[in-house]
């Protein structure tokens, strides 16, 4: 039987006899590196172009295909230090990644259009009314029209397509009021500069739309981010199955090339990446990730599987199903549909800001409009005043407000270890006040860990420590961890279910079962007292040593729950593990509310009742079970070893084994929505101040241009202030 | 003011060299 990595699920045809690869890279941090990977993979003859992307952490190969198999790229990375994984650009993320772009594309033809027209009106404004003659001024405003015109056409197509889509649906958004005042500005210009007229706001309308184009893109780059973090992510994790084949071979690989139908081994201390029923085998099994229960169950043939499913004793056989198949799974396929429905009814603050925002300008406008009417001014004149009220009201800081504190802000708590999943999940932590946590995996560690280590002798603990090494049982692994240990003894030998035993030194070794190594007493009285734990034994001649082996809290946890409390949050454990393991580690971080052996539906039916009592609240699991309260709850985390289908309906996903990334995110998110709303009063100032001047009928090109680059450079600023919230956390 | 005639082509020119660049930079994976 050989087992080898299989690159062919990752590889494209770029050309002919060309092939592609995209490779995610662990530990580039600098412009350095970069230049050092890509001329070291430019050496390899067939290697036709090698590019690293430092902001996604990516490596983009392309080389000639046949003599070159793709390991030697991982390999020679590898010599340079760094690890590579393969991995596939999932379709959302090339939508986003094409998006940005043809935003960046927009921007830029608007930013050199309004550019360009600036040099053009500065002779204007500073030759209007004394040595400039009307014909000079005509030529200027024409040659605005020339550029202008076709640039607006292209690149203020977004805002265009995004009202009609709006006023088709019959509702308003902020694209609506954005696009009547580029439209009806540029066509007021070219009437004003066709009658000879002094001005004409064309300037004014390019450079609106490459501010906001600028709102939109850092919009759009921050989902692409995302996006691209959390593709990286799974690249990362690198999950692999052990393909079976037939008899001879076995096959490692990628868990995206496993189709249904396809039989996959499961060897003890691995963790399923598929769901499916046992064919053949028999083992203990640890559902911990899925129902939240610590407990060992017993597989045999028949037993549904799930992913992320730990094997502990023997070998098994699965045949992998398609995901939706096991009544656990479509359970909780149900209920996420229903949450994730009802979530969408969520309203973003810039939502709510457009929807009051739009009717109060054009109303403005159309009152100045009949009141100039009204006092005696031409028809034309009281139009160019309306329309004038239009182009200084257009929501240019209002559309920049939000995005760019948002991308600050995502920014630092991506420096703090937490990866945003959804644009408004910023806006929706910020507003929490009750936290549910899950106990399994969110407020304990997902690994086991040794818990009596502290009073084991340290040659007896790296003794166990080294043995351990040569077993693949996930107990044995933890005492492994827990010892530090590096090197294996040699000479040990593995008895099938009982443990591991071999000679040191001339004396007799075993670790495994308590009963197979007579240390059945030592053992008992470790499970009376905490009967949360597995034991593993350790005989060295005629001394004995049992470990207690059992998950551990987060080290970090007591700190961050009592810190939760300061900031005003409600703490309550809400679990699907048995009452005496929840009680034990709610008592341990002092929490007063707790619920254990609660189903799905009941975590959802709890977060219902809160919401009724007008709490917002927090999620914050990981297993597949708590799945549908995380996209119930109004606000929900995952950490990063959460389950696929948690991580992905997660607003956040935290790295590490500390729980203050929880904390951070909500600091963070308050800041953020605090800065938020300062920017979104400092638009409603400078409309304030600026409506009047528009009403009355002073506004001139110049003082609209200052009006607007002044506003959106305040807004800008304001937002970067939400990087210094990482030093007071 | 003749001068003119000259330097308004030029500049336009100019920029739309550097928007040039932009696209071609952009085209080229960067």
């Amino acid at each position: 039987m050989g087992s080898s990595i299989d690159f062919s699920h990752y590889l494209k045809q770029a050309g002919p006899d060309l092939l592609h690869l995209d490779l995610a890279i662990e530990g580039i941090s600098c412009a350095g590196c970069m230049a050092k990977i890509e001329r070291s993979l430019s050496e390899i003859p067939q290697v036709t172009s090698a590019r690293v992307n430092l902001t996604d952490r990516r490596l983009a190969l392309e080389w000639k295909a046949g003599v070159v198999d793709p390991s030697l790229f991982v390999d020679r990375l590898a010599e340079l230090g760094y690890k590579a994984y393969p991995f596939e650009i999932a379709g959302a993320e090339a939508v986003e990644v094409e998006r940005s772009r043809a935003l960046l594309r927009r921007l830029g033809v608007a930013a050199f259009a309004a550019m360009n027209v600036m040099m053009l009106s500065v002779p204007v404004w500073s030759g209007n009314g004394s040595d400039m003659l009307p014909e000079q001024r005509d030529f200027f405003h024409w040659l605005s029209a020339l550029i202008v015109l076709p640039a607006a056409a292209y690149s203020a197509q977004p805002f265009f397509s995004s009202a009609y889509a709006a006023l088709r649906a019959r509702g308003v958004n902020m694209d609506v009021p954005i696009s009547v005042g580029i439209a009806l500005a540029l066509g007021m210009s070219l009437f004003e500069t066709a009658s000879h007229a002094d001005h004409a706001y064309f300037d004014a309308a390019i450079m609106l739309i490459a501010f906001l184009l600028a709102g939109r893109y850092l919009d759009q780059n921050m989902r692409r981010r995302t996006r691209a973090f959390a593709g990286n992510l799974a690249a990362l994790k690198a999950e692999t199955a052990t393909k079976y084949v037939n008899e001879d071979e076995i096959r490692t690989v990628p868990v995206a090339a496993i189709r249904p139908g396809d039989i996959v081994l499961l060897r003890p201390g691995e963790r399923s990446a598929v769901d499916g029923n046992v064919i053949s085998g028999r083992s203990e099994i640890d559902q911990s990730l899925i129902t939240g229960e610590t407990l060992p169950h017993i597989a045999v043939a028949g037993s549904a599987i799930y992913a992320g499913t730990l094997v502990r004793s023997g070998a098994l056989r699965v045949r992998v199903s398609a995901a939706s198949e096991g009544t656990l799974l479509s359970e909780i396929q149900r209920l996420l549909e229903n949450a994730v429905q009802s979530r969408s009814r969520y309203l973003r603050l810039a939502e709510r800001t457009s929807r009051l925002y739009a009717p109060v300008v054009h109303v403005t406008a159309l009152l100045t409009m009949i009141g100039w009417l009204v006092a005696g001014a031409t028809v034309h004149d009281s139009i160019i005043t309306a329309i004038a009220v239009l182009i200084i009201t257009c929501p240019c800081a209002l559309g920049l407000a939000i995005p760019a504190v948002q991308t600050v802000a995502s920014g630092a708590l991506f420096s703090s270890g937490v990866l945003l999943n959804t644009g408004d999940a910023i806006e929706r932590l910020a507003e929490v006040d009750y936290v549910l946590f899950d106990k399994t995996g969110t407020l304990t560690l997902p690994e086991l860990d040794v818990a009596n280590a502290a009073s084991v002798s340290p040659e007896i603990f790296e003794m166990a420590g080294r043995l351990a090494l040569s077993s693949r049982h996930p107990v044995a692994a933890a005492v492994a961890r827990a010892a530090r240990a590096k090197a294996p003894l040699s000479g040990i030998e593995e008895e099938p279910g009982q443990g591991v035993f071999g000679e040191v030194d001339g004396v007799k070794v075993r670790l495994g079962r308590p009963s197979w190594c007579g240390a059945e007493e030592a053992a008992r009285a470790i499970m009376a007292s905490d009967p949360e734990a597995s034991v593993v034994a350790l005989r060295h001649g005629d001394t004995c040593q049992v470990f207690a082996v059992r998950q551990r809290l987060r080290p970090d946890a007591t700190n961050i729950i009592a810190a939760l409390g300061r900031m005003g949050l409600a703490v309550e454990v809400i679990s699907g593990d048995r009452e005496p393991a929840v009680r034990a580690a709610a008592r341990a971080l002092g929490i007063t509310q707790w619920r254990a052996e609660v189903t799905p539906v009941d975590k959802i039916a709890r977060i219902d009742e809160l919401s009724r009592q007008g709490r917002k609240v927090l999620m914050v699991g990981d297993g597949l079970n708590d799945a549908p309260a995380l996209a119930a709850a109004h606000a929900s985390i995952s950490p990063v070893t959460a389950t696929h289908v948690s991580q992905a309906v997660a607003d956040a996903v935290f790295l590490g084994d500390q729980l203050a990334p929880v904390a951070t995110a909500v600091r963070i998110s308050r800041t953020a929505l605090r800065l938020m709303r300062q920017n979104l009063w400092l638009a409603v100032f400078y409309n304030v101040l600026a409506v009047p001047v528009a009403i009355a009928g002073l506004v001139t090109p110049l003082i609209a241009a200052a009006a607007m680059s002044g506003s959106s450079l305040l807004v800008m600023l304001n937002a970067l202030r939400a990087r210094q919230i990482r030093r007071h956390v | 003011m003749e001068v003119l005639v000259f330097l308004v082509p030029l500049a336009i020119t100019l920029g739309a060299l550097g928007l040039v660049a932009f696209l071609w930079s952009l085209r080229n994976g960067q």
